[in-house]
């Protein structure tokens, strides 16, 4: 059995079905009218909001089951070989890479090809930027969230932002993100994909070094430290998304 | 009382839906209805108020709203006129009057004039929820169906209790999918071209509904009661039917929209009934 296998189990869903509506939300307030519209035709007329989570939805599903391990992605600390030596299956900032280097030449593409990856790219440019979503052991520790057994993977999955902003939609919390001066967001942008998992993963262990010694996650103790993380990952995540978005959608 | 409010399902669609479905249509009036409806409402929104005719159920003047939340459909899928549902053997049947609530507040608002503001009110709410409701599939009561299999229940997962079907289509089979407030609803479904919205407006009130009544029959034959759902496919199935409940919830909010602004702009064509 792979190790992937093994670590993969209970992944959740990143950042929550929430999350990454917001992400995707705060990329389509920055999608070129062209690439907007070019990206409409494939999806009937659907915003890409609306596709934010079909990853997790389908990821269990026949005949997506392959992808059910696209959701995370290893750092350097990660056992990347199974028992018997067998490399890990590709991951998360591979894929990502992957399909926007397939998505240069969408227009030879069928339409529902184009489709499938206009969905992974939404939700794994979201996937690549959550710290949980480094996979590692620290990052997979098993902690307390006001003193409820968890997993810090899913504190960063969803209960950063679901506790310290209980009662934003995604509409609200990309407009609330959206704030990211414009010579800054262009510096954002910047990079390959490798480099973008490469700030998750300095992400990652600040999240992880945050962890109090008695493993009790608080708002004090934890979540008020964790929130500016988040936010800024996910706004790193929208810019991005809009950024490879417009570069295949706008011509 | 209480046992036949809840049996009949008084409350449709969950509270948030109910928003989720008034907001599309607020964001779908003309300017002049969307001004004229503000003079009456003191300038509240319409989502606002979306739960208007609900909280007031059991409020001494407003008993007769309790039973007009569902419709009574024939073998044929036609709406039973109302003086028939009164007359019929099944309390279910009898208590399916949403045609007499809509006679009723479309009465007042095709005569504003001899009404009072907090009358014109009251039916502009209520009007709203009633054809909410009359989208919800729950709220259809099929003469040819008995009430069991109007109520199947459902089990995710091989450890857990039964979940009533009910709860899932006020809410939960989108919910369950989509953790969406009420202004992603209108970012989502709100999109519609003006020539789908001109086809899905046309004909009467009667026309949706009887339209409405052959669809949502499919909601049941999705899930013969009593279903126990193992491993993925509790998700394989919701997959299935959300992209019909966002549409019917989509549907709502064009509708009452087309309705209210026939009803408060002078150049709209009036919707009628029937």
């Amino acid at each position: 059995m792979l190790l992937g296998v093994v670590t993969l189990t209970g992944t959740a869903l990143a950042w929550g079905g929430r999350g990454h509506s917001t992400i995707a939300a705060l990329a389509d307030r920055h999608l070129t009218d062209r690439a907007r519209k070019n990206i409409q035709a494939y999806t009937g007329g659907r915003s890409i909001v609306y596709f934010a989570a079909w990853m997790d939805h389908n990821r269990r599903i026949a005949p997506y089951e392959e992808t059910h391990f696209w959701h995370v992605d290893y750092n350097n600390d990660a056992l990347r070989k199974d028992a018997e030596g067998n490399p890990a299956p590709p991951m998360c900032a591979y894929q990502a890479n992957r399909v926007r280097e397939e998505m240069t030449d969408f227009r030879s593409m069928s339409d529902s090809a184009v489709l499938i990856n206009i969905k992974y790219l939404v939700h794994l440019l979201g996937d690549m930027h959550c710290p949980s979503h480094v996979n590692y052991p620290a990052s997979r520790a098993k902690i307390k969230l006001n003193g409820k057994k968890l997993s810090l993977h899913k504190v960063w999955d969803s209960q950063v932002m679901g506790i310290m902003h209980p009662n934003l939609g995604a509409i609200e919390q990309a407009e609330m993100l959206d704030i990211i001066p414009e010579n800054e967001a262009a510096e954002i942008v910047k990079g390959s994909v490798y480099d973008w998992f490469a700030e998750s993963e300095l992400a990652s262990k600040r999240a992880v070094e945050l962890v109090p010694e008695d493993k009790n996650l608080t708002v004090a103790s934890y979540l008020l430290e964790a929130e500016p993380i988040a936010r800024l990952q996910m706004q790193k995540a929208g810019l991005r998304l809009a950024f490879v978005l417009n570069e295949i959608f706008d011509k | 009382m209480s046992a036949v409010c809840l049996f009949n399902g008084a409350y449709a669609w969950n509270g948030a839906l109910h928003s989720a479905i008034a907001a599309i249509a607020e964001a779908n009036l003309t300017p002049e209805a969307k001004s004229e409806i503000a003079k009456i409402s003191d300038n509240e929104s319409i989502v606002l108020n979306a739960l208007w005719m609900d909280n007031r159920a059991e409020v001494p003047g407003f008993e007769a709203t309790l039973n007009w939340h569902n419709v009574a459909i024939t073998k044929a899928n036609k709406v039973v006129p109302v003086k028939k549902a009164l007359k019929a053997k099944r309390d279910i049947e009898k208590t399916a009057l949403a045609f007499e609530g809509l006679e009723t507040v479309l009465k007042v608002l095709e005569n504003r004039g001899a009404h009072s503001k907090a009358e014109v009110f009251a039916a502009t709410n209520e009007l709203i929820t009633i054809l909410a409701d009359l989208h919800c599939p729950t709220h259809y009561i099929y003469q040819d169906m008995s009430e069991a299999d109007m109520n199947p229940f459902y089990f995710q997962g091989t450890k857990t209790k039964s979940e009533d079907f009910k709860n899932f289509w006020e809410g939960n089979c989108i919910f369950h999918s989509f953790p969406w407030k009420t202004r992603e609803f209108v970012h989502q479904l709100s999109r519609k071209s003006a020539e789908e919205v001109a086809t899905l407006t046309s004909g009467s009130i009667t026309k949706w509904v009887e339209s409405n009544a052959v669809r949502y029959r499919w909601i049941y034959e999705v899930l013969p009661n009593g279903t126990r759902f193992k491993g993925n496919d509790y998700r394989l199935w919701a997959n299935k039917i959300y992209p019909f409940s966002t549409e019917i919830v989509a549907e709502a909010g064009y509708r009452i929209a087309s309705v209210l602004n026939g009803l408060f702009d002078p150049a709209v064509p009036q919707k009628s009934l029937k």
